[in-house]
């Protein structure tokens, strides 16, 4: 038995993302989703409803004329527009809080899932770790193995031909 | 489990104990008194009802015609109206502040939660790689420990065919 041929070259390592045969993937092949996916208890809806924003924004309004007279109809324009103008006002001040309270959500919920996914993410590190750590272990105690076996069966065949050298040694001896 | 108490060193009140390393805190939405929010809408109302009686901005004075007469009272009344219309305004501000503070006491409870849920997510990933970590020493430490036997019976095995090898020769 002459010297044997060499290993195949070993060529590029394989890619992340592409299957290949000589080099199958250790672990999961990507981060997952937990069970039930990423979950938020932040409520991005609108914190005040249609019919709250209208009982907010309903101004009594301070005077109410029966009568048909010129006063009287000045003054409750008077009071009307007081009216328009306090509900105005309050509508606006109302959306305002709506919209910043929607985009204060909309940002925390964002923080939310993002530390989810982050954490999700960190777990896969481990765990595919941990898959290498294991497969690494795993495929240095086989290649140990085959080693201490090899490294037995080569000594006792040394052995044996030193032995039947001995032997012939003696015999030639005799003749 | 909850509990408050004092602790017998130092007698510093303690407002929060558990056993459990991974359960949140945040006990609800802490909101304003809403009893005490709708007496101070009732208590604007009130106050607009109030405000806009006509009588207390009559003037009394003058004389003849001046006095008591219908520019006065028309006067009168738009003082009166804008009085009171400042008090509606403000019994609707009362009723917007209740929802906003109700609504944002739920948002904060809904930020903090989730980011305590957060923190603790990551308490259990730490745990978790601790153990792993242990459970991958307990693996290797196998693997090392079967493996030197191995080598060291394997060494014996070679030993005796040497021995073997050096009788013969011995003999011979």
């Amino acid at each position: 038995m002459g010297k044997p041929a060499n290993p195949p070259p070993l060529g590029a390592g394989p890619k992340r993302g592409y299957d290949h045969p000589r080099f199958p993937t250790v672990g999961q092949p990507d981060v997952s989703a937990p069970p039930g996916g990423y979950k938020s208890i932040i409520d991005t809806g609108p914190p005040i409803d249609a019919g709250q924003f209208k009982r907010i924004s309903n101004v009594t309004q301070p005077f109410k004329s029966g009568g048909t007279g010129a006063g009287d109809r000045s003054r409750s324009a008077f009071a009307r527009a007081l009216t328009d103008t306090s509900s105005q006002a309050i509508q606006r001040a109302t959306d305002k809080f709506s919209t910043d309270t929607r985009k204060q959500a909309e940002k925390s919920r964002s923080e939310d899932l993002l530390g989810q996914r982050q954490n999700q993410l960190d777990r896969y590190r481990m765990d595919v770790f941990k898959d290498i750590f294991d497969a690494d272990t795993g495929t240095r105690y086989d290649e140990g193995t085959k080693d201490l076996n090899q490294y037995f069966d080569t000594e006792k065949k040394n052995e044996q031909a030193k032995r039947t050298a001995i032997i012939l040694s003696f015999l030639g001896s005799l003749l | 489990m909850f509990t408050s108490s004092n602790t017998p060193a130092t007698n510093a009140p303690t407002q929060y104990r558990t056993e459990n390393t991974f359960a949140t805190s945040f006990s609800g939405p802490i909101t304003q008194d809403a009893r005490l929010q709708d007496v101070a809408r009732n208590e604007s109302m009130s106050r607009a009802a109030f405000q806009g009686d006509t009588r207390q901005y009559n003037q009394q004075q003058g004389k003849g015609i001046e006095a008591g007469g219908k520019g006065a009272e028309y006067r009168a009344g738009i003082q009166a109206d804008t009085e009171a219309g400042k008090a509606y305004a403000q019994a609707q501000q009362d009723v917007l502040n209740k929802a906003a503070d109700m609504s944002s006491a739920d948002l904060q409870f809904q930020e903090r939660l989730s980011g305590e849920r957060g923190w603790v997510q990551d308490l259990l990933l730490d745990r978790d790689e601790t153990q792993n970590r242990e459970r991958m020493s307990a693996y290797k430490r196998y693997a090392d420990i079967n493996l030197g036997q191995f080598e060291r019976e394997i060494k014996e095995a070679v030993a005796a065919e040497r021995r073997k090898t050096t009788i013969l020769g011995g003999l011979l």
